[in-house]
């Protein structure tokens, strides 16, 4: 098996009898499951701000063309030149800002699925080292993360007000050291709802 | 009446290729115009309409394309999603079952 760097995150303990998703939990992505209810991904306001971006891009695009169009010396053009090429950026902003939203929306409700059908079928869930989410499925998996979370050790970091496991995607980057588990209660440190230390 | 019927259903799509001939058939014009003269300021009207222009109907056409695949996307999202949603309901009403005449046998 390839060594990768996992966390489980999926709640059930008993794979024979999966629970139903549920809708509470600060990091259950299955909170708001916008795919089964909207027909588009981006939200209504979400066009609107794009459209807004557009009309006045091309406001200003189609000023600056007029302004330029008028005149005859290149000194005179210049800053209508450029009023038109800014009009262009801003209405390029409001398509890329659309397509911003739309690709995340997409990619929420592909994790949010992700979540569901392990839920279906009794698979476990864990979080690569990349950040990405996997399904395991059957026992040899899960037994891979379980040995791998029991491998990993309890970090924290200056200003940290709870632990982690070294692999938590949320630690990561971040300048945490190691602690035992006595510290950590010494020091009335909480436990991330992530990793569940 | 199957080219219709993909227009409807493939609007953004032919929207999207009718934006991006536009664009390029502007590019062209904006070329030709500023091939036809050696003064700038001659030149610069043609690279605002004609440029910018091209540009932006180009640009509609990327945004309208990749919403296309998008939508695609969201839509087969849907799909398995309620399918995956039909399954636990189901499951949910078995057990509610089972635990129904489960409590009627001990009654």
């Amino acid at each position: 098996m390839p060594a990768v760097d996992t966390v489980d995150l999926t709640e059930h303990a008993n794979h024979d009898h999966p629970v139903e998703p549920s809708a509470t939990g600060t990091t259950n992505p299955r909170r708001r499951r916008r795919y089964l209810r909207d027909p588009r991904p981006w939200r209504s306001s979400d066009l609107r701000r794009a459209l807004v971006l557009l009309v006045i891009g091309a406001v200003l695009a189609g000023w600056g063309w007029f302004k330029v169009s008028g005149k005859v010396r290149l000194h005179d053009q210049q800053g209508w030149a450029a009023l038109a090429c800014l009009g262009a950026a801003i209405a390029a902003c409001g398509g890329v800002y659309l397509l911003t939203v739309s690709m995340r929306e997409v990619r929420l409700g592909q994790r949010q699925l992700m979540f569901d059908l392990a839920d279906v079928m009794g698979w476990t869930v864990s979080v690569t080292d990349r950040g990405r989410l996997r399904l395991h499925a059957g026992d040899e998996s899960r037994t891979d993360v379980v040995a791998h979370a029991e491998a990993s050790v309890l970090v924290t970091g200056p200003g940290m007000t709870i632990v982690h496991r070294s692999e938590c995607p949320i630690a990561r980057g971040k300048p945490v050291s190691e602690i035992s588990a006595a510290d950590a209660a010494a020091r009335n440190l909480g436990e991330c709802g992530v990793c569940r230390p | 009446m199957e080219l219709m019927n993909l227009l409807r259903t493939q609007w953004d799509r032919a929207l999207s290729i009718v934006c991006a001939i536009g664009g390029a058939v502007s590019l062209l014009l904006g070329w030709i115009g500023t091939s036809g003269t050696e003064h700038v300021a001659a030149q610069l009207p043609y690279l605002v309409s004609n440029g910018l222009t091209g540009i932006f109907l180009l640009g509609i056409a990327a945004v309208l394309w990749i919403s296309a695949d998008l939508r695609d996307e969201w839509r087969e999202l849907r799909r398995v999603g309620t399918l995956l949603d039909r399954e636990l309901s189901e499951r949910r009403n078995d057990r509610l079952a089972e635990q129904s005449s489960g409590s009627h046998a001990r009654s």
